[in-house]
Formats: C-alpha cells, sequence, structure tokens
C-alpha cells in the first residue's frame, strides 16, 4: 500500500507521464533543424503520420532523463536548455560477467558463456554493457567523468535501435525541453527520409560501430586502422519482420553483422527446413561463404526488425588480406558453423526444438517456463505458490502452446531484447544490467497497457487495482512473471512443484534443451 | 487452412483463473480428527472404557474389565500391589522379583541390591480371554539368565563341595544285594524305596513304615533296650501321668534296672528319655534348640498375624493399621538413622552388662554368670564397628545360639522382659549370615513400607469404591500356617515335657552318658548320636530347591541306573550319585524334548511357611 | 509410456533408501524378538512406535510445505519425503505391533486406518504417475479444469459460426447431429481406462457427411470434426483432472482420523 506522501508524489508523476502520451504539435515540430533532412513536400506528410510517436517533454534541474542501465525505445533531441552524461565507474565484474537468471535458466552455460566463442557456438558476439553514447562528439569519456550535450544533439537512439542497455546516465543540468522520438517513429524517420538516417548512420559509424566490431571475436585484436577502415566502408541496413535476407544457393556477396534483432540461420533438407541456429546482437554471418568462395549454405531470415552491418566481399577481402589472423579465426569459425550444420543433420531433434523455438518466438526468451504434462497433475500448485509469492495473485496461467509433451504456460520469458520495453511511456518496465529479470514497478506503471498490447504471446496481464482513475475508472496496473525477483528460493513455480515437472531454461543453451526436453 | 486440433489451450483467458481453496481437503481432515480425538476421550471421561482397551482381559480376570482402575493406577501402570491384593494377600511378598532371587540365590543382600521387576513386565494381560497368564514367554528368563539348556552351568547340587553329615547310616549296596537275594530285578529295586508319584510329591518321601519296617521291625520290634539304672531314665510309672501311652509288658524292671523287650521306630519312652538326657547332659544345645523352634513358633505366629487379610478390615481398622505402620516406620527410620552412625559393639556390651546386673538383682546366678561371661569375652571388641568386625560362619552361629539361650533365660527369669527378649530374639533369628543389623533394619524397614504401601493402596481403592476381594483367596496360604503353627508348638511342648533338671557333677555325667547309650542302642543301628542327640536324617545335600524334576516321565524312558549310575556300589549315605546337567542334555535340547526354562524351574518360591 | 516407465521413480535413491531402511527395521525386529520377549510397550517395540507416530507427525508437513521452504527446499523434496516416509511408518507401525493382530478396538482402528492412508497415498500416487503420462501421451489439448465449460462454449461458438457460412446441408448436419452433443459436456468414466476411448464412433458421422457436401465445404466440415475432437479431448480431460482432484478426498480425510487416533493411542499408553 502506499502511503499519503507516495501517493501524492505517484500522482505529480503520473501527470507529468501524462503528458508524454500527447503527441508533438506539428508546427512545433517542422521548426525543429533535425527534420531538416526530410524534403520539404513530404516533410509535413511524415511528421504527420510520425508525430503520435514524439513527445515535448520538460525536465526541471536535477531531473534524471534516462538512468545507466535502464532500456531505451527512445532517441531524444535537446531543443532547449543542456543536459550532462554521467558515466559510472564500470563495475568490474560486469564487462564479462553472463546475464544472471534464477530459475536456472542459465545455469549450464553460467560458467562459460560469457566468453567469446568459447561455448562452443561461434559467432557469438560480446554483447558489451558499456556503450558509449554515440551522442558525444569528442572522444570517450572516462569513466566516473561528465560531459554535457547542448542543444541540438540527440541521444539514446543508438539503445533505441540496438536494444542495448543505456550506457550513461543524463541528467537535466538546467531547466530542459527535449523532443523524445520513440522507436517506431525513429524507424520511420529512418524509411522516409535517407538523410535522417545518414543522420544517424553516421553518428553510429562513427562513435559506436568500431566499439561493436571490436566486440566481435573476429575484429578483436585487429588495428585501429583496419577498424576505421571497415567503418568507413561498412553499409547499414534494415529487415522487416520475415523478411529474407540472403536465400540460401544465391551467390554469398557479403558479410553480414547483426546490430540488433533476431536473425533466423536455416537450411533445406530434402523438403523441410532445418534451423541450424539463430544470430542476435553481436553475432555475425557470412564468412563462410566468403572464406569458401561458395553460394550461401543457408537462409538468412529476420524474426522481427533486424539492423544490420554490411560488409562487401571486396572489402572484406582486404580486411583479411591486411590482417592474417582474422582469416585463421575465420576458418575456426568457418569450421564451427560447418559442424554445427552438419551437427544439425544428424540431430533432428536438436534442430527441431531450435526451429520450434524460433517459429514460436520462445528463442527470445531467457528463462522460458516450461510444464512436463506428462508428470504434471495439474494441480496448481505452481500457480498457487506464484500467488503466494506476489501478494495473492498469481502472474501466470497454466495455459498455452503446447509442444510435444511440454506445455508453455503464458509467464514472461524474460526476452533477451524485450519488445514489451519498447512504448512503456513512464519507464516502468525495466531491466537492470546483469540480471535478466524483466520486471514491471507498480508504482511507477499508469497501466496504459501498451506492454500487454506489444507483448507476442500475452504474458502480460492488466490487473485492475482498488484505485480509480480521476475518470471513475479503476487504475490497472501491468502485472507479469518476474522470476520472484528477491525471493531466495528463486521462482516459486518450480520450487512449488511437488512433481518437479515445471522447469524453466532458455532456449539458447541447445544442450540443455534437448536434455531436459528429450 | 484447416484448422486442426488444437495443441494446447483453444482459447486463452484474459484473466487469471481462480484457484481451489486451500483448506478443501485439510478442513474435513481436521474435523475428522479432532472428532476421533474428542469422541474417544469423552467416552472415557463417561466410563466406557472400551474405546482404549488394547485387548479383552484373561478370563480369571474378566470382572474387572470394566473398571480399569482396579488394575492401573493412572500414569503409573500396574503397580505390584494390585497384583498382590489377590495373588499375595498375606503381603509376604514371596511373588516379587526380589524374592525370586532370594530363592535363587539364597542371599539376602544379593536379593536387596536385585533390581525390582513388575509382575506385569512378565505377566502381559489383555490378550484375550484364553491367554493363561502364568505361561511367561522363554525370553524373559533369559534377559537375566543365559537363553538355553546348553548354557545351564553344573547343578549347584553337585557344585557344593562338603556333603552335611546325613545323621543316617544307609548303604546301598548291602540293601540291594539283599533284595537281589530276594530275586528283585534290579530295576523294581529302587523302586521298592523310592516309589513315584506319591500324593503330591515326586517320589514319596522314605518313611521308616512303608519302607524299612518290613525288614527292620520285624515282629514289630527294632531291638531291645539293655537293663539302664532307674535313676538315669523316668519310668513308666513317673510318665504315666503326662498323658504318654505306655505299655508295661515290653517294660522288665529288676534290681533298680529297666530294660525294654520291644522298641519301636520313634519309641516314645524311648525318645522322651532321650530328651531328658540330652537336657542334662547338653543344656546348651537343648536350650539352642529349644531357641530356634520357639522363634519359628514366633515368626509362624507373627505371619499368620500379619497374614490376616487387609480384604477383612472395615476403613477405620485400616486406618489404625495405616497409622500403626508409619509410626513404626518412623522408629526404624530413626533406628536406621542411629546405626548408620555409631553401630558399634560398645552400646551391645553395656545392654549385656545391664542385663548382667538384672539377672543377678533377680537371683538368677547362672544367666548373670553368663551374661558376664559374654560381656568379658566381648569387652576387647569395644568401639569396633560392624566394618570392622567380622566372624566365620561357625562361630557366629555358635555366638547366635549363645545368645538365643541367654535370651530364653531372661525371658523365664524375668517375665515382664518377655516382650523385649521377644523383640531381640525375632530380630536375632532374623539376622542373616554376613548381614549386618543396619541392613537387617533395612530390610524390616523395606518389609514396613511395601506393607504401609499396600495398606494404603486398598485404602484408595476403597475409596473408588471398590470392593475388596474374597477372603477366601488366603485359605490356602493360612491353613498351611496354621499347620505349620501347630506343627511347631507341638515339637515346642514335646520339648518342654522334659522338666528342668538338676545339674550334673562329673559321676553323673558318665552315668547319664552311659544311660543314653544303652537308650540309643536299637536307634544307632541307623541313626548316629551327635553331642548326646540323636543327629536329624537328612539327604547328604539339599535337594533341588529350585527346580522340580519329575521321575515318572523319565522313568517311562529309562531304568533308575542310567542316571543314577554306579549306586549298586554305594557304601555310604553320602553318597548322591546324582547326574549333572550334561546327562539332561542327553536328551533336552533345542531339537528334542522341550528344554526351555519353565520345564524345570520356577520364577516365584512355593508358599510353604 | 509403457506401465514399466510410468511407475520409475522420480529418485530411485530414495526408493533405495527405503527399501533399506524397512529391511534393516525388520531384521532389527527378528533379532531382537528371538532373543528376548518383545513388547509394544517396552523397549525397541516402543521405540518403533514413536518413531512411526513422529513420521505422522511429520507427515503433515507436506500440506504446511506452502508456507515453509526450509529444510528441504522445493515441494518436489517434500513429496519424495512425505511417500517414502509414510511407506516407511507403515512398516514400523506393523514392526511396532510385533507382528502380531491387536487386541482391542482402537488397536485395530489404528492398524487399519494405517494401512488404508498409506495404501491410498500410494494409490494417489500410481494414480498421479498414470494419469499425466496417459493424458500427455493421447490427448493434444490441455485445458484449465475450471475453464472447460467456458472454453466448450467457445467451441460452439466458433462451430455455429463455421456452419452459419456453410452450405444448408451442412448446417441441417450441424444442427441435427452436432450441436447439441458439442455444447454438453460428457466425462465419460470409459476416458479412465482409455484417453481416446470412443473417439472413432463419435467421429464417424463426420466421415460419413462428406459424401453429402459440396467440395468448398469439405474444408468446414475437417474443421468441424476438429473442434468436436477439441471437445471430446476436453471431455477426457474434465474426467481425469477431475479424478487428480478428487482421489485426495479418500486419502486426506482418514489421515486425519487417524492423526486423532493416535493421539487418543498415545493419551492410553501415557495413562495407562
Amino acid at each position: 500500500m502506499t502511503s499519503g506522501a507516495d501517493r501524492t508524489e505517484l500522482r505529480r508523476r503520473y501527470e507529468e507521464r501524462l503528458q508524454l502520451r500527447v503527441p508533438a504539435e506539428l508546427a512545433a515540430l517542422s521548426e525543429l533543424s533535425l527534420f531538416a533532412g526530410i524534403p520539404e513536400k513530404a516533410r509535413d506528410k511524415v511528421l504527420e503520420k510520425v508525430r503520435k510517436y514524439m513527445h515535448f517533454a520538460a525536465y526541471r534541474r536535477g531531473d534524471v532523463v534516462l538512468r545507466e542501465g535502464d532500456y531505451g525505445d527512445s532517441a531524444y533531441y535537446v531543443v532547449k536548455g543542456s543536459a550532462e552524461v554521467l558515466l559510472g565507474k564500470p563495475a568490474a565484474a560486469d564487462r564479462r560477467a553472463a546475464p544472471r537468471v534464477r530459475g536456472g535458466a542459465h545455469a549450464a552455460s553460467a560458467k562459460g558463456g560469457a566468453k567469446p566463442g568459447a561455448s562452443g557456438m561461434i559467432g557469438r558476439g560480446h554483447v558489451p554493457g558499456t556503450v558509449i553514447l554515440s551522442a558525444h562528439p569528442a572522444a570517450e569519456i572516462a569513466p566516473g567523468g561528465r560531459a554535457v550535450l547542448e542543444a541540438g544533439e540527440v541521444f539514446g537512439e543508438i539503445s533505441a535501435l540496438s536494444r542495448y542497455p543505456i550506457s550513461a546516465t543524463v541528467r537535466a543540468a538546467s531547466d530542459l525541453r527535449l523532443l523524445q522520438i520513440r522507436l517506431p517513429g525513429l524507424r520511420m524517420l529512418q524509411a522516409a527520409s535517407k538523410d535522417f538516417k545518414k543522420f544517424l548512420d553516421t553518428r553510429y559509424r562513427e562513435r559506436t560501430l568500431g566499439r561493436h566490431l571490436r566486440g566481435v571475436s573476429l575484429f578483436e585484436d585487429v588495428s585501429p586502422a583496419v577498424i576505421d577502415a571497415v567503418s568507413e566502408k561498412a553499409e547499414l541496413v534494415a529487415f522487416q519482420p520475415g523478411q529474407v535476407i540472403v536465400e540460401e544457393g544465391a551467390p554469398a556477396d557479403a558479410f553480414f553483422l547483426v546490430r540488433g534483432g533476431y536473425v533466423k540461420v536455416s537450411a533445406a533438407a530434402g523438403t523441410s527446413e532445418l534451423a541450424i541456429t539463430y544470430l542476435r546482437t553481436g553475432d555475425f554471418a557470412g564468412e563462410a561463404a566468403l572464406i569458401l568462395d561458395e553460394p550461401w549454405p543457408f537462409t538468412l531470415q529476420a524474426l522481427e526488425h533486424v539492423e544490420l552491418v554490411k560488409i562487401t566481399r571486396e572489402e572484406f577481402r582486404r580486411v583479411l588480406a591486411a590482417h592474417p589472423p582474422v582469416e585463421e579465426k575465420l576458418w575456426a569459425a568457418t569450421l564451427a558453423r560447418l559442424k554445427q550444420r552438419g551437427a544439425a543433420l544428424q540431430s533432428p531433434v536438436s534442430s527441431e526444438y531450435m526451429r520450434m523455438a524460433m517459429d514460436t518466438g520462445l528463442i527470445h526468451g531467457e528463462s522460458v517456463l516450461l510444464i512436463d504434462l506428462a508428470t504434471c497433475t495439474r494441480c496448481d500448485e505452481c500457480v498457487r505458490g506464484c500467488a503466494d509469492a506476489h501478494g495473492g495473485e498469481a502472474r501466470f496461467v497454466r495455459e498455452g502452446q503446447r509442444y510435444r509433451n511440454w506445455l508453455v504456460p503464458t509467464a514472461c520469458y524474460q526476452c533477451t531484447d524485450p519488445v514489451c520495453m519498447v512504448d512503456c511511456p513512464t519507464g516502468a518496465i525495466t531491466r537492470a544490467i546483469g540480471t535478466l529479470e524483466v520486471q514491471i514497478d507498480p508504482s511507477t506503471c499508469i497501466g496504459c497497457s501498451n506492454c500487454a498490447k506489444r507483448c507476442p504471446w500475452g504474458n502480460i496481464v492488466m490487473v485492475e487495482q482498488e484505485e480509480t482513475r480521476p475518470d471513475g475508472k479503476p487504475i490497472e496496473v501491468a502485472t507479469k512473471c518476474d522470476l520472484c525477483f528477491g525471493r531466495a528460493e528463486g521462482p516459486a513455480c518450480v520450487q512449488m512443484c511437488p512433481h518437479g515437472s515445471a522447469v524453466r531454461i532458455s532456449f539458447k543453451d541447445m544442450e540443455r534443451v534437448v536434455s531436459t526436453l528429450k | 487452412m484447416a484448422r486442426g486440433v488444437s495443441w494446447g489451450t483453444p482459447g486463452r483467458s484474459p484473466h487469471y483463473a481462480p484457484l481451489r481453496a486451500k483448506w478443501t481437503f485439510l478442513g474435513p481432515a481436521l474435523g475428522l480428527g479432532l472428532l476421533a480425538l474428542v469422541l474417544p476421550l469423552a467416552l472415557h471421561a463417561i466410563g466406557w472404557r472400551g474405546s482404549v482397551s488394547p485387548g479383552a482381559l484373561t478370563s480369571p480376570h474378566a470382572p474387572f474389565e470394566a473398571r480399569c482402575e482396579e488394575c492401573h493406577t493412572p500414569r503409573a501402570g500396574v503397580a505390584d500391589v494390585r497384583c498382590q491384593r489377590c495373588h499375595d494377600a498375606s503381603g509376604a511378598g514371596r511373588l516379587t522379583g526380589r524374592a525370586h532371587v532370594l530363592f535363587g540365590s539364597g542371599d539376602p543382600r544379593k536379593a536387596a541390591a536385585s533390581e525390582p521387576r513388575a509382575c506385569v513386565s512378565c505377566h502381559v494381560d489383555h490378550h484375550g480371554r484364553g491367554t493363561r497368564l502364568a505361561a511367561v514367554d522363554q525370553r524373559q528368563c533369559g534377559s537375566c539368565h543365559f537363553k538355553s539348556l546348553s548354557a545351564h552351568p553344573e547343578f549347584a547340587l553337585l557344585r557344593t563341595s562338603t556333603p552335611d553329615a546325613p545323621g543316617i547310616q544307609f548303604p546301598h549296596e548291602r540293601h540291594m544285594r539283599e533284595l537281589a537275594k530276594q530275586n528283585v530285578a534290579a530295576k523294581d529295586a529302587c523302586l521298592r524305596c523310592h516309589e513315584p508319584e506319591g500324593p503330591g510329591r515326586d517320589l514319596s518321601p522314605i518313611s521308616f513304615a512303608r519302607h524299612c519296617a518290613t525288614c527292620h521291625e520285624k515282629n514289630g520290634s527294632l531291638g531291645l533296650v539293655e537293663p539302664i539304672p532307674l535313676e538315669d531314665v523316668a519310668a513308666p510309672a513317673q510318665l504315666a501321668a503326662s498323658g504318654v501311652s505306655l505299655r508295661p509288658e515290653e517294660f522288665e524292671e529288676s534290681r533298680g534296672r529297666i530294660a525294654k523287650t520291644s522298641v519301636r521306630h520313634r519309641d516314645d519312652w524311648v525318645v522322651l528319655n532321650l530328651r531328658r538326657l540330652r537336657r542334662e547332659l547338653d543344656p546348651a544345645g537343648f536350650a539352642a534348640e529349644r531357641a530356634a523352634l520357639a522363634a519359628r513358633e514366633a515368626q509362624l505366629a507373627r505371619r499368620q498375624a500379619l497374614a490376616a487379610p487387609l480384604a477383612g478390615l472395615d476403613a477405620d481398622e485400616l486406618q489404625s493399621r495405616e497409622a500403626a505402620l508409619a509410626a513404626e516406620l518412623e522408629g526404624l527410620e530413626a533406628r536406621l538413622a542411629g546405626q548408620a552412625q555409631a553401630a558399634s559393639t560398645s552400646a551391645g556390651l553395656d545392654r549385656l552388662r545391664e542385663v548382667a546386673a538384672a539377672a543377678a538383682a533377680s537371683g538368677d546366678a547362672d544367666a548373670a554368670a553368663a551374661a558376664q561371661s559374654l560381656a568379658a569375652q566381648g569387652e576387647p571388641l569395644r568401639g569396633a564397628t560392624a566394618d570392622t568386625l567380622s566372624l566365620p560362619l561357625a562361630e557366629a552361629e555358635a555366638r547366635r545360639k549363645e545368645i538365643l539361650t541367654l535370651l530364653d533365660a531372661t525371658a523365664a527369669a524375668d517375665p515382664e522382659l518377655g516382650a523385649r527378649t521377644e523383640d531381640l530374639r525375632r530380630r536375632l533369628i532374623a539376622l542373616a549370615p554376613g548381614e549386618r543389623p543396619a541392613e537387617l533394619l533395612a530390610r524390616v524397614r523395606d518389609q514396613r513400607r511395601s506393607e504401609l504401601a499396600r495398606v494404603r493402596d486398598e485404602l484408595a481403592l476403597r475409596a473408588l469404591g471398590v470392593r475388596p476381594p474374597s477372603v477366601a483367596l488366603l485359605a490356602a496360604e493360612q491353613s498351611g500356617l496354621r499347620d505349620a503353627l501347630a506343627a511347631a508348638r507341638q515339637q515346642l511342648a514335646a520339648f518342654d515335657e522334659a522338666s528342668p533338671a538338676p545339674a550334673l557333677d562329673d559321676a553323673g555325667r558318665t552315668r547319664r552318658r552311659a544311660a543314653l547309650e544303652l537308650l540309643s542302642a536299637p536307634c544307632r543301628k541307623c541313626h548316629v548320636l551327635e553331642s548326646a542327640a540323636l543327629a536329624p536324617a537328612r539327604v547328604a545335600r539339599p535337594r533341588l530347591v529350585r527346580a522340580r524334576f519329575e521321575h515318572a516321565p523319565h522313568l517311562m524312558q529309562a531304568e533308575c541306573s542310567r542316571c543314577h549310575q554306579g549306586i549298586e556300589a554305594s557304601k555310604q549315605s553320602s553318597d548322591l550319585f546324582v547326574p549333572g546337567v550334561a546327562s539332561c542334555r542327553e536328551c533336552h535340547g533345542p531339537r528334542a524334548v522341550r528344554a526351555d526354562c519353565a520345564s524345570c524351574h520356577r520364577y516365584h518360591p512355593e508358599a510353604t511357611p | 509410456m509403457s506401465l514399466a516407465e510410468v511407475l520409475r521413480p522420480k529418485v530411485p535413491r530414495n526408493l533405495h533408501a527405503t527399501v533399506a531402511a524397512s529391511f534393516v527395521a525388520l531384521a532389527l525386529f527378528l533379532f531382537v524378538s528371538w532373543r528376548w520377549a518383545w513388547s509394544p510397550k517396552r523397549g525397541l517395540g516402543l521405540a518403533f512406535g514413536i518413531a512411526a507416530a513422529l513420521v505422522y507427525v511429520l507427515e503433515m508437513l507436506y500440506p504446511a510445505r506452502r508456507s515453509r521452504a526450509r529444510p528441504l527446499g522445493t515441494a518436489l523434496r517434500y513429496l519424495q519425503a512425505h511417500v517414502y516416509l509414510g511407506a516407511f511408518a507403515f512398516v514400523c507401525v506393523v514392526i511396532h505391533s510385533g507382528l502380531r493382530f491387536p487386541g482391542g478396538t482402537l488397536g485395530w482402528l489404528l492398524l487399519l486406518l494405517s494401512l488404508w492412508t498409506t495404501a491410498s497415498g500410494l494409490f494417489g500416487v500410481w494414480l498421479q504417475k498414470w494419469i499425466p503420462a496417459a493424458m500427455a501421451g493421447g490427448l493434444q489439448v490441455e485445458a484449465l479444469y475450471e475453464r472447460i465449460p467456458e472454453l466448450v462454449e467457445g467451441l460452439v461458438a466458433e462451430a455455429d459460426s463455421l456452419a452459419a457460412e456453410g452450405s444448408d446441408a451442412l448446417d441441417r448436419f450441424y444442427r441435427q447431429e452436432v450441436r447439441d452433443r458439442l455444447g454438453s459436456l460428457s466425462p465419460s468414466w470409459g476416458y479412465l481406462f482409455d484417453v481416446r476411448a470412443g473417439r472413432e464412433a463419435a467421429l464417424d458421422p463426420f466421415r460419413r457427411m462428406r459424401a453429402y457436401v459440396p467440395q468448398e465445404d469439405k474444408e468446414r466440415l475437417e474443421d468441424l470434426a476438429s473442434l468436436y475432437t477439441d471437445k471430446l479431448e476436453l471431455d477426457a480431460q474434465l474426467r481425469l483432472q477431475g479424478v487428480l482432484r478428487r482421489w485426495l478426498w479418500i486419502h486426506v480425510p482418514p489421515a486425519g482420523l487417524l492423526m486423532g487416533l493416535v493421539v487418543v493411542h498415545v493419551f492410553a499408553w501415557v495413562w495407562y
């Protein structure tokens, strides 16, 4: 229960946030130099379409705009005033620490998953927690340091586009007026205006791409000159959900590095399709084709909105020529990839699990709750335990898709790149660095149900509270499974099942999946 | 596209589903549990005990089934006093574990130190109407003793090394030769005298009349008594007044001597005169024996007094008995406490001197002299405590006899001291060899305590409304006591018949001695003269006390000589020829004839007085 | 799943431990009763009785586990402890009685209730192993027990709209032969023996109807058949899940009764 003081604060924040739901005025938007790149004729039309994703926001001095570690879904354009960027000291363990998830989803891979390439899955990049904001024009800010952003600066678009956690806290240094452009708006602007896209891309290319490349094991210890050259020549491309990126059998002509989103890697096996693996942020593909000088041995398909860095064949060859160690690593990666494919052929089970996971979207989840229907006695102890751990209301329902003997109930999968976070106007839905529980703070949530609508599997449920809104309807709060954050024994569903039928696993760890699900 | 059968849930609910209530099953379970708890206890409280009874009682106990309190004490199980209410109504404690240890080992100290065993630890009831409570599981014996016949030690009968003097001369060899001359087969020869299946006994006791008289008392006479000077014996004429029946034709008086031509076994005249002579020749022994008899009579009398069952007393009597016992217990405790501090001989010696003075004052010079001599003897031991004193067994017995005689004399001299001497005599008799006075007192105190407990328990039960058990339960024990008491009194009377005699000088002594020899001549064919009296005939070693042996089933299997080997060559009556346990094991064992403890042994001693 | 697979213990180590402990207890009993007289009131007999009573009290921890996680941690461990300790406790009860029949009413009641509780518990274990396996193996649909009526209503609505789109023949067939049965739940007991009992017969009308409907309706007919199959599976779910919920009635209330009588038994021992 919230106390009196909390309530007034809540009210104030609520009202403050309400203003975020107000789309920006067309007139105010047209004035901004940000949109100068859009052709005159089309500007109004584009802005009209996009304006519902753009809001003006006012901050008083000292208000925090962005918090380090949060997931962002918007780009911010400073209209008036100044903001300061504060970089906290990086936690020593965070650099290479594997994300923790209770419920054992990552139990097997906790030991070696962090090191790039160590778990046997090749092409995995390291997702760095600390990414320098591309906004800063100068060189990187030293840890513990501070920089100032003036009017005309843009920040936060990398986090939004790539779904990386925010790397530095941004605070209003004076009374600040910002234009917040949310991700759908960003995308639309990118598509509508080449200049806008170029503006964003250039900033990414100049500041961040190099660092991303460094995160990839291939380019780990390559000389800065090579990185710069590659960054310059690389192309930034985006794909819609379901769009095929490359077809198997087509001539291979590029190397792809995934900036954001999930990509499905599959190959044809007779008449059926064999899912080999998936690629996520920081992974790459195409090295086999380029080295072996063969057509694409697999199909790449975007599972959702995907942004890729594309390096052409000549450019890539040049890099290889200039830096032989990269080629060696590539060979290793190629072999591994081929082995993967062979393994997929030989173990159709794991391939099938992979395909199922990719088709149903379970691949996104860091911790998926599965119930073994062959031992589940439908006693509802899991739901009861969940309810007891959350003050009387359960956070999932024992309903959902069934796969073989396993039921996938509607319990949040704790996606790696949570789409539910994208549209949250208040930032109530968060995930901290180093953990994987996506949590909704009930006192911040205003019940707009954007997250509930966005979740493709309906894992977020709106629950009515006792208080009512000003217009008389009851306030709703979004609730979802939070892996029993703060509970010493871990997720209640797993702990309370008397038959051990409930397990939480991640479909990214295919060995564990096969051993658990067979 | 075809819909297909759903995999999973056909339609998803937008809300969370309500759950089954938590207490659906636990509620009724708790309710039933409380019911199961309350109902029997309520029934129990109003008196219906069937709800908690673990089984039916054996049929003799069936009348008590409705009232558990008759046997059970709340929170204390079944106390021994309850069983003893009916099964040991005289309170002799015969059926306790201590009695068993005493019965088995003969050592009161060991008995006192032994762990008490409750009756119910072996006799478990509530196993149905048909159970025999007396049939105790063999394994119970094994908890203290060895487990099987194969571990049985050699019989104590054979382990004691020195036989007592048998008191009779009987060579088996001679007798069996005689029987063989009469063409009696060897296997029947034994049975001529050792008759099996005597009434209530295993083998009939040897009785002169049945077994010896046919050969030894031919024509109704053992032999004859040579003439004895008249002044040495009591003539038939003198004895007519005392009611002893005599046949004048058997006597021959001539020249101041008297002879008896025909002497039967246990001839009245001979026995009487032997006693008189004994009294003259061995007054100490005579007195000692008389004192022992008197003590036994007193003991039996006291037991009979105690044996009046509590059942026959009403509440007032019970309460007065309780008060008396409590007072006595207090006194005993005080004495024990005093004993603990200074158990020395000084007090005893002072007492002796007092006795001597009293005797002197009353004119009994002999008694005074005896007391003085005892005191003088004891002087060197003044100040010694019980721990430092120790006497060899024989000497202790001798001392006991001396003091008993002295007490007799004291009582005779001064009847007013009768009660005190009585008390002292009882205590002296009760004193077991090796037992310190404190231990005796402790024993007495324990006995009074258990009596008090019995009385109090009886009072408690009367208050509950439980009827006392029937008086007829004691009938057997009381009649046994009565008979024993009568016999003891008869023997005592016989002793008293012999009137006190004046002191003898040496010449008189010699003459008396000669008379004794002549008188006992016919008897000494078999009997042995021991310090002026015929020794009682007894078996060389104690017979089986802690076990019973039935000859009858064994005689069906084998002849006497199978176990009693070599008896035909025996020339002395001190020979025993009882086989050891090894011979039993020839037939008895785990896979042969039954070999459990109860087939030979008893736990409780018999109720003989 | 074959019977052997279904009955396999989840944690074989617990089964081995329980069997071993039972054997040890029996051996101890045989040895002691051979040497000394055995009595339920004293010594080892009493110890076994106290052990059984204490274990029965511990068994009650299982329903209480919701509020406490320690010391065993997961509910799986609690249930394992409940089942195996319960079986062992029954062995202790039998040994406590000295392998003799009890004498009085209370003794008989206790023995029979112990037997019933343990047997019903083991029956429940068997049910809980076999029914989910049968459901997982034979059925595709999965539903919450309380929502089954609602789901059936949803199926009926879907079928209604499907039939409305189709031809008259289909519509007539639907209204006459399908709709009523689709809308009414019929959880037959036959599903306990075969989760797909009666399916062939129930789907026969649809198969027969194939010849009589126009081409464009054939797919709708298939859809109707699959809707009906969904409903049949929901029937089976209703019956089987119902059994899985209700079997506890034969286990928990007798267990409560048993506990009450155990208290009376202990009282009798203390008082007498």
